[in-house]
């Protein structure tokens, strides 16, 4: 358990609620088990092509999985470590500063940092990350295109049809070699 | 049925009344919440800066040679303002492959400063990565070489680059606006420093997110800026450093990326700046504010400048969803009104960091990259803000749309990787002329300037003259 996770606590009725989905978890577990070894036998994976990527939001809402396999990733080499963030902020934050309202992110999982004068440094909380593509919108229009998503192959099921593929209007999702299953943007800068 | 009527009227409501205050009791006793996480504006460890005094600044001399060519580019947007060359050389209506010959090139710090030319003379507030300090650079037209510099030091670390600002030049006086908010006088021929005003330590401004690129003014032998912080605007003599004038700033408006663009109407010479909060017309004789419009604000930045389209008409445009619009000046009851001719999505036209271009009853100017299917396109509107052609999705100018200026009836357009396009300026439709890599890019923002045939052209790290003169 992360120190996010310790400092956050759980309620009772979480832990009942997530033991409900635990349980429906091990019958989905069970078939989507047989279901990878299928799929991975094969040499692809499912992955997204960020330059294609519009980040219309059906990455968060048609995954099987709930949160989203999908997750934003921030390639560092590309920021911008600007002080005021168009992947961070919304477009007319009421102050510079994290406070919630100022924060596009819906579930607040980007981290920001002060660095040094001017840079802000900011990190994705994966674990809050559900894959909306709020911030990679906010960042592709406006500021350097540092934050992207891709399919996270920790908790993608691979599916046969992948259901966001299928309801992708960017045709943006892909089959590439399962032992390079990340299409990086800072490979490319 | 008595039995089953006092089942469901009275034993059911108990049984789940107190199945709710046992499930309720749990809720309540049940161990610990949920820990929010609070996302409040706690401190994030940035530090106040402390200010340093930076003036005089040092003069060094360098191998450079005054020239004799009759340069006229004296500030951002060209002796008018408006992007339009005043010059009668013909230019050259198609390029070799390779592009118009390069006259000479010179390695600059990072940045998007564009340069003035004044005679033999072009003028550039440079970054000096080595030293640290912003650095007004005269080189000759000529052949590039440095005649001198002027610097001061002071710490700026890159954020997109560091130099931003385009001078001011007379025959007398050059006036510069560094990123971090310097303004330094200088003498135009000889370097020798005369003044300088530090717009934080003095007038509380604030230096804009990703640093200041408001290009000062000279104007009857006054420099104009706008702090923005303690007064709105500054009239400063040049020959003294006095200051003139001020203008209050009772919204307490901050420093924006726009640059204070002059104007005549009605017999009255006025200085129109885009606030952070609003527009603004500051009498050019004693800094009075005309008149101001609390309409026209853009969020997170506004970096294009009002571009006046004749008959009292301001066009402004923005970035950030900001898109544009037209406001024309009326006189009502003795005051001078603005009032909104009209207003557009950026899907019809909005700019982010480039200024468009009024030019014979037409703006031109390239879109923003959230303008959907023309996003990026070079455009033509009319002056009720409809869209005459596109240059099509064959024809795109890069995310931060431009450089552009006309010159000779042409737009020279660059898109941010260093290729440079040469199209008609005519709202009969886009016709390409000539299209040329001419800068290894990226980030090719920097204003142009054109003289004598001869064009500026920088990208983030390196200038060349361009010879565009017809053959
Ligand atoms: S569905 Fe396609 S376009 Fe939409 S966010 Fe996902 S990858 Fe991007
Ligand atoms: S805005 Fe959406 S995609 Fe970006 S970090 Fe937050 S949840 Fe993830
Ligand atoms: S393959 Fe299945 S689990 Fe993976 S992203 Fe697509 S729908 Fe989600």
């Amino acid at each position: 358990m992360s120190e996010q996770e310790k400092q956050d606590g759980l309620t009772r009725r979480e832990f009942i609620r997530n033991g409900a989905r635990g349980a429906m978890l091990v019958g989905l577990g069970a078939a989507a088990g047989g279901l990878i070894a299928r799929s991975r036998s094969g040499d692809t994976v499912w992955q997204i092509d960020p330059d294609k990527c519009i980040a219309c939001g059906n990455c968060a809402t048609y995954c099987v999985l709930k949160p989203s396999a999908v997750k934003c990733v921030h390639a560092f080499g590309v920021c911008g470590y600007c002080e005021l963030c168009f992947g961070f902020f919304d477009l007319q934050p009421a102050g510079i500063d994290a406070g919630a309202e100022n924060q596009l992110c819906p579930t607040g999982a980007i981290r920001r940092r002060f660095v040094e004068e001017p840079y802000y440094e900011y990190k994705i909380d994966e674990r809050l990350c559900i894959g909306c593509g709020k911030c990679v919108e906010g960042c592709s229009t406006f500021g350097n295109s540092a934050l992207f998503l891709q399919v996270r192959h920790d908790r993608c099921l691979n599916c046969n049809e992948c259901a966001i593929a299928a309801a992708c209007p960017a045709d943006a999702f892909r089959r590439v070699p399962a032992e390079r299953p990340y299409l990086l943007k800072g490979d490319k800068h | 049925m008595k039995v089953a009527s006092v089942i469901v009227g009275i034993l059911i409501p108990v049984c789940v009344a107190a199945a709710g205050a046992f499930a309720l009791n749990l809720w309540l006793g049940g161990g610990a919440g949920i820990k929010l996480a609070q996302r409040l504006p706690v401190p994030d460890g940035s530090a106040t800066e402390v200010r340093a005094s930076v003036f005089p600044a040092t003069l060094v001399i360098g191998s450079g040679a005054t020239a004799n060519l009759p340069g006229l580019w004296p500030r951002f947007r060209g002796s008018n303002f408006d992007a339009v060359s005043t010059g009668k050389t013909p230019l050259a209506k198609s390029w070799p492959p390779a592009g118009p010959p390069v006259l000479w090139s010179a390695e600059l710090g990072e940045g998007y400063a564009g340069p003035v030319i004044l005679g033999s003379k072009v003028y550039l507030l440079d970054y000096d990565e080595q030293k640290r300090g912003d650095a007004l650079r005269c080189l000759s037209l000529a052949d590039g070489k440095e005649i001198w510099r002027l610097w001061y030091k002071v710490r700026t670390p890159r954020q997109h680059g560091v130099s931003r600002a385009v001078p001011a030049v007379t025959d007398k006086y050059v006036v510069t606006l560094g990123p971090k908010c310097h303004v330094m006088c200088a003498d135009a021929q000889t370097g020798e420093f005369l003044w300088g005003i530090d717009l934080v330590s003095d007038y509380g401004a604030k230096v804009p997110l990703w640093y200041a690129s408001q290009c000062p003014l000279i104007d009857d032998g006054k420099a104009i800026m706008a702090p923005a912080g303690e007064k709105l605007m500054i009239a400063v003599d040049c020959a003294t450093g006095r200051v003139l004038w001020e203008t209050p700033n009772p919204h307490s408006w901050r420093m924006t990326h726009s640059s204070i663009t002059p104007m005549e109407w009605a017999g009255r010479r006025m200085y129109v700046y885009c606030a952070s909060g609003g527009v603004v017309g500051v009498s050019a004789a004693d800094g009075k504010i005309l008149w101001e419009s609390l309409a026209w604000k853009v969020p997170t930045s506004n970096a294009p400048s009002p571009v006046i389209a004749g008959d009292g008409r301001i066009f402004l445009t923005g970035g950030y969803r900001a898109g544009s619009a037209m406001v024309q000046l009326a006189e009502r009851d003795g005051k001078i009104v603005p009032r909104e001719l009209f207003r557009i999505s950026q899907k019809v036209f909005g700019s982010e960091m480039q200024t468009p271009i009024y030019y014979k009853g037409n703006v031109y100017g390239v879109m923003t990259k959230d303008a959907g299917r023309l996003k990026e396109q070079l455009i033509c509107l009319d002056l009720q803000g409809r869209q005459v052609w596109t240059s099509g999705p064959a024809n795109r100018f890069g995310p931060f749309g431009g450089p552009y200026i006309i010159a000779d009836g042409m737009i020279f357009v660059m898109n941010d990787h260093g290729v440079l396009t040469l199209t008609e300026a005519t709202p009969t439709g886009y016709r390409q002329l000539a299209r040329a890599k001419v800068l290894p890019g990226p980030e090719s923002w920097a204003p142009m300037a054109i003289a004598g045939g001869r064009l500026i052209v920088r990208d983030l790290t390196k200038m060349i003259c361009l010879d565009v003169r017809a053959k």
